[in-house]
């Protein structure tokens, strides 16, 4: 029983939270440890999830993966899967502030191998958690130079590990929506054998820059700069998401590794089979892992 | 062939421009946004298509963005580096 009534906002990558909550937790974090935050995380997330419109946030994921659950369950896993991203947003300000993330292994097909190969690599992930730390742990693995394509919006106010400790982070930042100068920058960076990671569950910009593949048994639209980046360049993409393990521990899940052909061009249907493999391996991860999936809006169209 | 006109035939060739020839694109309109209509993710297969086709790497990024202001500015781009480069790869003529 999920409720009906309301269509869900657009997504957003600002915080529910302002920004003097934040810094409560912080000063928690930086005071007391981080048990004392995930005390009164629990407090936070209980106090979230009773509330119709936080619940709503991620009806649309929830009543796909689990169909036909009933209100009391309804409500259990909207708040675990509050819970789940608490805990690894408190996990990476304790990062940021006190340092002792550890990043437990990696998953899955190997990236060694491919890092190596000379092409650059694109890492393709998904909202699963703890990205953050993963990115860190890879960019001193590879010892290649790492740039990330990140989202923000003005209002953010959670912040990233680096602007925690104010030290350079390993890896160079670059933003969406930067026009044509950013997508050259992402192509003669991996041109160069750098590493490239990016989200690939989230679409920005129109909607020519994205195809429409099927997940967890409906149509979705997801982005296909990743492929077309790849297509251009010759570096293949690693499907890879992070999860969190326990208290300041996550691992790293290398999927898949995906190499579209050269040529393929500017049409974004000619990707749909790269992207659709990408909403494949997160299905499987999404399964496996319900409360990992930090979806809160109506990925589906629905 | 002068190259604009190459050019132009290129870009309507390899970015499937449909419903449109080489006499309707205004060398001075932007490529992106207004004008072309070329959205940011475009930018891969133009580059592409002007190391491919006329030889010339874009790498660098403020160059770049003159570059890609227009038919104009992206055919002066190319003829500079063209003559700056030994081998500047295939010619017009192919």
């Amino acid at each position: 029983m999920w409720g009906k009534n309301a269509v869900n906002a657009p997504w957003s990558s600002r915080s529910l939270g302002s920004r003097a909550q934040h810094a409560v937790f912080y000063a928690l974090i930086r005071a007391a440890g981080t048990t004392v935050a995930y005390v009164l995380l629990f407090f936070v997330v209980t106090w979230y999830t009773l509330r119709p419109s936080v619940r709503r946030r991620s009806r649309a994921y929830l009543e796909r993966r689990f169909p036909g659950a009933g209100r009391a369950a309804a409500w259990r896993h909207a708040w675990k899967l509050q819970w789940s991203f608490g805990q690894c947003l408190v996990d990476r300000a304790a990062a940021g502030l006190r340092g002792g993330f550890i990043f437990e292994e990696i998953r899955g097909e190997d990236p060694r191998p491919l890092l190596a190969e000379g092409n650059g690599v694109i890492l393709l992930s998904a909202h699963t958690g703890c990205l953050q730390a993963a990115t860190h742990a890879l960019a001193e693995i590879s010892g290649l130079p790492v740039i990330v394509l990140q989202h923000s919006e003005p209002d953010d106010v959670d912040k990233q590990i680096h602007e925690h400790t104010g030290q350079e982070p390993p890896y160079r930042i670059l933003r969406t929506g930067g026009g044509p100068e950013t997508v050259l920058a992402l192509l003669r960076h991996l041109r160069q054998g750098g590493v490239l990671c990016l989200m690939g569950d989230r679409v920005e910009g129109s909607a020519e820059q994205a195809v429409r593949v099927s997940f967890l048994g409906a149509p979705v639209r997801m982005p296909c700069l990743a492929y077309r980046l790849a297509s251009a360049s010759g570096a293949p993409v690693l499907c890879v998401f992070a999860r969190r393990t326990g208290p300041l521990r996550g691992s790293l899940h290398c999927a898949e590794c995906i190499r579209p052909p050269a040529g393929l061009g500017r049409q974004a249907q000619a990707y749909r089979a790269y992207a659709q493999r990408f909403a494949s391996a997160l299905e499987r991860f999404v399964l496996d892992n319900p409360y990992r999936f930090f979806n809160f809006y109506d990925l589906w169209e629905s | 062939m002068d190259i604009r006109t190459a050019l132009k035939q290129e870009l309507i060739k390899e970015l499937r421009l449909e419903d449109i020839g080489p006499e309707d694109i205004d060398n001075a309109a932007p490529l992106f946004g207004e004008g072309l209509g070329l959205d940011s993710l475009d930018a891969v297969e133009l580059t592409v298509l002007v190391q491919r086709r006329f030889g010339v790497i874009i790498e660098d990024i403020d160059a770049a963005r003159e570059a890609f202001a227009s038919v104009d500015a992206l055919a002066g781009y190319i003829e500079t580096r063209k003559g700056e480069l030994p081998c500047a790869g295939p010619g017009l003529s192919q």
